[in-house]
């Protein structure tokens, strides 16, 4: 393995310490937990928005602290999801009185730790939701969509939630809402090369060099199928018409894009890849009305990268256009 | 006497076991690589190394408290879904009525029943979903049937029946965790909670057949 590290045992802890220096008028540890990071601006008023999961995706999730995004992250360690004791830390911080939604991808670890810790919250009288992040069409058919696991739809879903929190919603209409961005949100993932888990140094999967794995989470899990690689054009279609069978059926036609890339493609690929999916959608009668390019949830240096898709609604799309900022997202409209 | 563990001996039990999950990081992780992301080995041997901080930091009054300790020590360092469903089966342990400084074998034994129905509750899994269950209720099966033999004898048997359990999930298709989204290819593969599950029972076995001898 070729990492700059120190020892392993403070991975996670040089990590934060190193982002908090960096971000230091806007975000600080927890005093109850050091594993919780959260804004310091507070804004009265407003459902609190907590997000968290396993080490290993950044920017995801502390890189999503910020105005109109998220209050509060629980950090796990690698590839773990965070434990109920640091979840419930990080409610706290989020905390304003109005609830705490807490958004995480949908893997068993993260929904048992997000479970007990609701519990735990709600014994304090805290009012929590919990909504597990389910956009990875290749992990479950479509009559399981609550069974896929949360791969760069999170971005979506916390962008959107977090804005109808900043709109001073209910936590009800907060959960609706998140809910109904879930529904909507539509993920395939590729993996090129394998990330190094920074904890043993080895790669999570051995791919041969004319070898891709379609359909891979952002752990390394393998996927459903290894398959020789092909050119953009081709598998571009190939992903395009699987997510496709989930979104030609919308009524609406409004579309938003991301493409993500898991660690090590180059943005000259990503792009190559966005210019194939665009036309794609368009041919099909979508209007993509942005598109999002770049690294957001990644698995180390794995090369790969996902499509995420998401049906508009009025309401979403008013959402998704409300300013936004972090160190590691942003929107505005117009630059 | 063959039909009771001290505080003393529960703590120098869990103590060998997290040596022994330190040891086998590799061996474990290199299991979970197969159908999982590989990382399985580093989180047991985080708990581990959480309970001997633990256990030999702090003073207990009972053997209960030295599950109790055990599997929050687990809980808080671990995290993913293996920090609380292993936490778990130390949690139920130490739930065993009343707080005493000694335990024997029939209530250990109804203390691994009561982890496998809160395990089974709180990762809403059964027999045959290729996860730790598979290794953890065949032993607790054998520990009620054996709950008037000696330690060594119960234990012995609870050991085989959790090994023949990892065995048996070579043959089942994964339902719960990072696997269940393999389907089919995860069958070939033993399971590595199951075999974790396995390891840790045979450690106390291990450790009671030296204490005992």
């Amino acid at each position: 393995m070729k990492k700059i590290l120190n020892q392993r045992e403070t991975i996670i802890t040089d990590m934060l310490k190193g982002f908090v220096k960096a971000e230091k008028d806007h975000i600080a540890v927890s005093k109850e937990n050091d594993r919780v990071l959260y804004r310091k601006e507070k804004q009265e008023g407003k459902v609190g928005i907590v997000i968290g999961g396993g080490s290993g995706h950044e920017p995801l999730f502390f890189g999503l602290l910020g105005k109109n995004l998220a209050d509060a992250v629980a950090v796990g360690n690698v590839f773990a999801a965070p434990t109920p004791q640091t979840v419930l830390a990080a409610i706290h911080e989020a905390n304003q009185g109005e609830g705490v939604i807490c958004l995480f991808g949908n893997y068993a670890g993260d929904v048992l730790n997000f479970d007990l810790a609701k519990e735990m919250a709600d014994t304090e009288g805290i009012a929590v939701v919990n909504l597990a992040v389910s956009d990875d069409i290749a992990s479950a058919p479509k009559e399981y969509q609550v069974d896929r696991r949360g791969i760069a739809g999170d971005l979506f879903v916390i962008k959107e939630v977090a804005a109808a929190a900043a709109k001073g919603y209910s936590l009800e209409r907060c959960q609706r809402i998140a809910q109904e961005c879930n529904q909507r949100t539509y993920s395939i993932g590729v993996g090129i090369k394998s990330g190094t888990n920074p904890l043993n140094g080895k790669p999570s999967f051995i791919l041969n060099d004319d070898e891709i794995e379609y359909g891979l989470g952002i752990h390394g899990e393998p996927g459903i199928e290894k398959m020789p690689i092909v050119s953009a054009k081709d598998l571009i279609k190939k992903m395009y018409l699987a997510l496709d069978q989930e979104i030609k059926a919308y009524v609406e036609k409004e579309v938003i894009v991301c493409v993500n890339g898991l660690g090590s493609t180059t943005l000259m690929e990503l792009y190559i890849i966005t210019n194939e999916l665009i036309d794609l959608l368009e041919n099909k009668g979508f209007l993509v009305m942005d598109t999002v390019v770049g690294n957001f949830c990644t698995t180390q240096e794995m090369a790969g990268f996902s499509l995420t898709v998401q049906i508009l609604t009025e309401e979403l799309k008013e959402l998704y256009q409300m300013e936004a900022t972090s160190p590691h997202y942003f929107h505005k409209e117009g630059y | 006497m063959c039909n009771q563990l001290t505080i003393q001996q529960v703590k120098d039990m869990l103590l060998h076991i997290a040596d022994v999950l330190i040891q086998k990081e590799d061996e474990l992780g290199e299991i979970d690589r197969h159908i999982g992301d590989g990382d399985h080995g580093t989180g047991m041997a985080t708990g581990a190394r959480a309970i001997q901080k633990e256990l030999k930091e702090q003073e207990s009054t009972s053997v209960n408290q030295v599950f109790r300790q055990s599997g929050i020590a687990m809980m808080e360092s671990m995290g993913g879904a293996s920090g609380v469903l292993f936490s778990s089966l130390f949690l139920a342990l130490g739930k065993i009525e009343p707080e005493a400084p000694e335990i024997d074998v029939a209530s250990f034994s109804d203390g691994v029943s009561q982890a496998v129905k809160d395990i089974k509750i709180r990762g809403r899994a059964g027999l045959g979903d290729k996860t730790m269950l598979d290794a953890l209720e065949p032993a607790s099966v054998a520990l009620i049937e054996n709950k008037n033999s000696t330690f060594v004898e119960a234990l012995a048997a609870a050991k085989s029946a959790a090994q023949q359990g990892v065995e048996n999930t070579k043959g089942y298709v994964a339902k719960f965790g990072r696997a269940k989204f393999l389907g089919e290819r995860s069958l070939g593969y033993q399971d590595p909670g199951a075999t974790s599950i396995a390891m840790i029972i045979n450690e106390m076995y291990q450790f009671v057949k030296e204490e005992f001898k």
